[in-house]
C-alpha cells in the first residue's frame, strides 16, 4: 500500500510500451522516488555512458507519500546521469505533475533508448500513447504546455517537459512542470532532449491507497498543526526562500559578482523585501504566494514586472503574472552578476521557466563570463556586441533569452560555467563542483556548506544536506563532518519519500517515521528509514565511482580555499576542507580515498 | 545604554513599532542577547543566529555574552534557502 507496486517502461528507440510489477524488494530497502529510482538506474545503465546517449536512462519517480493527504507530497524525482556533471543526476520538483503520475498508477516511469523523430508521451491511466511531437519541436515551454492541451483537448492533463535549451543540450536545461515548476539541476532536461523526447502528458484518476488509513488521517492532521506553528513553516509562507538573501547579506556568506565579494549593497531590492516595495508608479513585484499539490506551506511566489520597465515595456506577452523570485534565483541573478534590478531578475527568471534552464547554474555560468569579460579574456567580439560588465542589468535579461533560444553567445553560455572556464583558460574562476554551479552561500563563512558542496553526488549543491544551524553557530571546520553524513542521509530519506524537504523545520525523523510508517505496509521505524537514506547515498556514490569520478572530485575552487573571505563575519577565513574531508570519510565508513570500505557495504546491503 | 539591534526575516515585527531596522533602543548595562530576545518579545525558545558587531556568538553563549554601549546585534531567523 502507497505504492502502485507498478513501473511503466518506454522504450523510445523501438516505440515499445510496457509495465511491470514494482521490485518491492526495492521498496522496503529505498523507500521510493530518489533512492528506489537510484537502485533501478544502477541496476539498467552503465554508469560510463555518455549521459547524451540513448543508453542512458532518464527515470521519473514517485514516491509512496506523492499524491497522499501528507502535507507537500507532491514531488517527484527525475533520476539519471547527468550532462553537466558526467555523475549520478537527482532532481526533483513540486506542482502537481508528480501526484498525477502517481494516479495513473506508476511509481516510476522509466525511458530509455532515443525515438527517431521528436515524440511526446500522453498518458491517461493505463493508456500511454508515444505520439508525434514534430510541431513542439522549437516551441517554448509555455507554448507546449498550450499546444498539448488544446490537442488532447484536455484541461486535466499536467505536463512535464522541455524548451529550446533542452532540445539544443544546454548542459543545465531543465524539465518544468506546470509552467513554473523544475526538476532544475544537472541537465535532466538536456537528457530528455537527446531522446527526442519534448513532453510528457499525465492525467491519473485511481488515487491512492495507503496502509492504515484512518492512523494516516490522524498522523498527518497532527503533523500538519506541527508545521502551522512553526516559525520557520511562517517565515516561507510569508517571505518565501528568499527572506535568506538579507540573512545571508548580514552573515555575509552572499555570493557577490563570482565569489569575488560576500555581501551586496543591493541585496535589499532584490531580496522578499524588495519585492513587495510599491513603486512610484504603484506597481509591485509580488502578487501573491502558491502552493504545490498538497503543501501547506506555500513558499512559491506569484510575481509580475512593471510593465513600464525596459524588458517587457514593448512585450505584451510578458505582462502577465508568472513564477517570481526564489532565493537561488535571485542570487544568481542579483548578488552574483551585480544587478539590483528586481523587473530584471525577474523577468529572467521567467525565461527561465519558459525556455527550461537552471537559474543557479546559468546565473553562475554569465558571472563568470562577466569576470573573464572584465579581465578583457572576453571581447565584445564574442559576446555579440553586448557590454558583459557586472551589474549590466540589460546583458542579464538579453543572455537569459540567447541562452533560451540558443542563440549567438547564448550557445557558449548553454556549456555551463566549467567548460565555459576551461575554454576561455581560466578552470580556476569555475564556482561549483563537479561541474556543477554552487547555491547562494559561501562556504568560507558556511563550513559545513563547503563539505557538503564538495561531497554533493549530483556536484554543487545546498539541499542534499543541511548543515545551516552549526554553520552558523561554529563558523570554524570543527565537528562539521558527522552533521553533514547524517543529514546527508536524513535529506536522502525525505527525497524518497514524496515529500518536500522544507517541511524539516518542523520534522524531525520521528515525524516523518510517522507518516511513512501509516501510509506504507511493512515495518518502518527510524533506524530503517534513515538507514535507507544511507542506502541511497552510498549507491549514488557507487554509480559515480563507477562513472570515473574519484575523490579528486570532491573539491571547492581555490577561491574558497585559498583567498580569504574579504569581509562579513568570515572576515579572514577560507574553507577548511582539508580538514572536514578526511573526518567526513572515516564518519562515512568509506577509505581515505573516498571508496566505501566493504564493511560499509556489506552493512547497507550492497555487496 | 544605547544598542543597535538589526533583524531579518519575520523577526522585523519583534522591532518597536515605526522604528528602522536596525533600531536603537535603551537597554541595562550587562544585558545578553537573550535578555534582548525577551525584551523584543521574541519567542525564547525558537533559535536564533545572532552577531554583535559583525562577529558571530555561539549558541551557548547566547544567554552569557555581555553587549556593551553602542553594539550592533543582529538577530537572524535559522531559514532555509531554495
Amino acid at each position: 500500500m502507497a505504492w502502485q507496486r507498478k513501473i511503466l517502461r518506454v522504450d523510445l528507440s523501438s516505440g515499445s510500451v510496457a509495465t511491470e510489477p514494482l521490485n518491492m524488494d526495492w521498496a522496503f530497502q529505498y523507500i521510493g522516488e530518489r533512492g528506489l529510482a537510484t537502485k533501478y538506474l544502477w541496476e539498467n545503465m552503465d554508469p560510463k555512458v555518455d549521459a547524451m546517449s540513448p543508453e542512458n536512462v532518464l527515470i521519473f519517480a514517485t514516491g509512496p507519500l506523492t499524491g497522499t493527504m501528507a502535507s507537500t507530497s507532491g514531488r517527484y524525482a527525475v533520476i539519471t546521469k547527468g550532462p553537466l556533471t558526467n555523475a549520478i543526476a537527482c532532481s526533483n520538483s513540486g506542482g502537481k505533475f508528480g501526484a498525477d503520475l502517481k494516479y495513473a498508477g506508476y511509481d516510476l516511469l522509466l525511458l530509455s533508448g532515443k525515438s527517431p523523430q521528436p515524440v511526446y508521451l500522453h498518458i491517461v491511466d493505463d493508456q500511454v500513447e508515444i505520439l508525434p511531437a514534430d510541431e513542439l519541436w522549437g516551441r517554448s515551454v509555455w507554448e507546449t504546455e498550450a499546444w498539448i492541451r488544446s490537442q488532447q483537448q484536455n484541461p486535466h492533463l499536467k505536463i512535464a517537459c522541455i524548451g529550446v535549451a533542452g532540445e539544443r543540450g544546454v548542459y543545465y536545461s531543465c524539465i518544468v512542470n506546470d509552467l513554473h515548476r523544475a526538476a532544475g539541476r544537472s541537465g535532466v532536461g538536456a537528457v530528455m532532449g537527446s531522446k527526442n523526447l519534448k513532453a510528457i502528458a499525465v492525467q491519473g484518476t485511481k488515487g491512492v491507497t495507503v496502509a492504515d488509513p484512518k492512523k494516516f488521517m490522524q498522523v498527518t492532521y497532527e503533523m500538519k498543526k506541527l508545521l502551522e506553528n512553526d516559525p520557520g513553516r511562517k517565515g516561507l509562507t510569508k517571505l518565501g526562500t528568499n527572506a535568506m538573501m538579507e540573512t545571508m547579506q548580514e552573515f555575509g556568506g552572499l555570493p557577490t559578482r563570482n565569489f569575488q565579494q560576500v555581501q551586496f549593497d543591493g541585496y535589499d531590492k532584490v531580496g522578499a523585501r524588495g519585492m513587495r516595495v510599491r513603486k512610484p508608479n504603484g506597481h509591485v513585484n509580488l502578487i501573491t504566494n502558491k502552493a504545490c499539490f498538497g503543501c501547506t506551506i506555500a513558499c512559491g511566489r506569484i510575481a509580475h514586472i512593471d510593465k513600464e520597465h525596459f524588458t517587457i515595456v514593448n512585450r505584451k506577452e510578458y505582462w502577465h503574472a508568472s513564477g517570481g523570485l526564489e532565493y537561488e534565483t535571485a542570487y544568481a541573478f542579483g548578488p552574483m552578476v551585480g544587478v539590483d534590478d528586481i523587473d530584471a531578475c525577474t523577468f529572467a527568471g521567467f525565461l527561465m521557466n519558459e525556455h527550461g534552464m537552471d537559474p543557479i547554474s546559468f546565473g553562475v555560468t554569465l558571472a563568470a563570463a562577466m569576470e573573464l569579460y572584465e579581465m578583457g579574456v572576453i571581447t565584445r567580439e564574442d559576446t555579440d556586441g553586448v557590454e558583459l560588465n557586472f551589474g549590466n542589468a540589460e546583458a542579464l535579461t538579453i543572455m537569459a533569452e540567447k541562452t533560451g533560444k540558443y542563440e549567438g553567445f547564448g550557445q557558449v553560455l548553454g556549456l555551463g560555467s566549467k567548460r565555459l572556464c576551461e575554454k576561455y583558460g581560466h578552470p580556476e574562476l569555475f564556482m561549483g563542483v563537479k561541474g556543477q554551479e554552487f547555491a547562494g552561500y559561501d562556504s568560507r563563512a558556511l563550513q559545513g556548506m563547503g563539505l557538503g558542496y564538495a561531497t554533493s553526488n549530483r556536484g554543487a549543491c545546498h539541499l542534499k544536506h543541511d548543515t545551516f544551524e552549526v554553520d552558523m553557530d561554529d563558523q570554524s571546520g570543527n565537528g562539521k563532518a558527522k552533521p553533514c553524513k547524517t543529514s546527508q542521509d536524513f535529506v536522502a530519506m525525505i527525497d524518497s519519500t514524496g515529500l518536500c524537504l522544507f517541511p524539516a523545520s518542523a520534522w524531525g525523523t520521528t515525524e516523518f517515521q510517522q507518516q511513512i510508517d501509516a501510509a506504507c505496509e511493512g515495518d518502518w521505524n527510524e533506524q530503517r528509514i534513515l538507514e535507507c537514506g544511507e542506502r541511497t547515498w552510498n549507491l549514488e556514490r557507487q554509480f559515480n565511482l563507477a562513472a570515473g569520478l574519484t575523490a579528486a572530485d570532491d573539491t571547492l575552487p581555490p577561491r574558497l580555499l585559498e583567498v580569504p573571505a574579504p569581509g562579513g563575519t568570515a572576515k579572514g577565513k577560507v574553507c577548511e576542507l582539508d580538514k572536514m574531508l578526511p573526518e567526513y570519510y572515516a564518519e562515512r565508513g568509506w577509505t581515505s580515498e573516498g571508496v566505501p570500505t566493504e564493511h560499509t557495504l556489506n552493512r547497507l546491503g550492497l555487496t | 545604554m544605547k544598542i543597535r539591534v538589526k533583524t531579518t526575516g519575520l523577526l522585523d515585527e519583534y522591532l518597536p513599532p515605526n522604528s528602522d531596522n536596525p533600531a536603537e533602543i535603551e537597554v541595562q548595562t550587562d544585558v545578553t542577547p537573550m535578555d534582548v530576545v525577551r525584551r523584543l518579545g521574541m519567542p525564547p525558545g525558537d533559535k536564533y543566529l545572532i552577531a554583535v558587531n559583525g562577529d558571530v556568538v555561539p549558541q551557548s553563549e547566547h544567554a552569557a555574552f555581555r553587549l556593551t554601549e553602542n553594539d550592533t546585534l543582529s538577530i537572524m531567523p535559522p531559514l532555509k534557502g531554495g
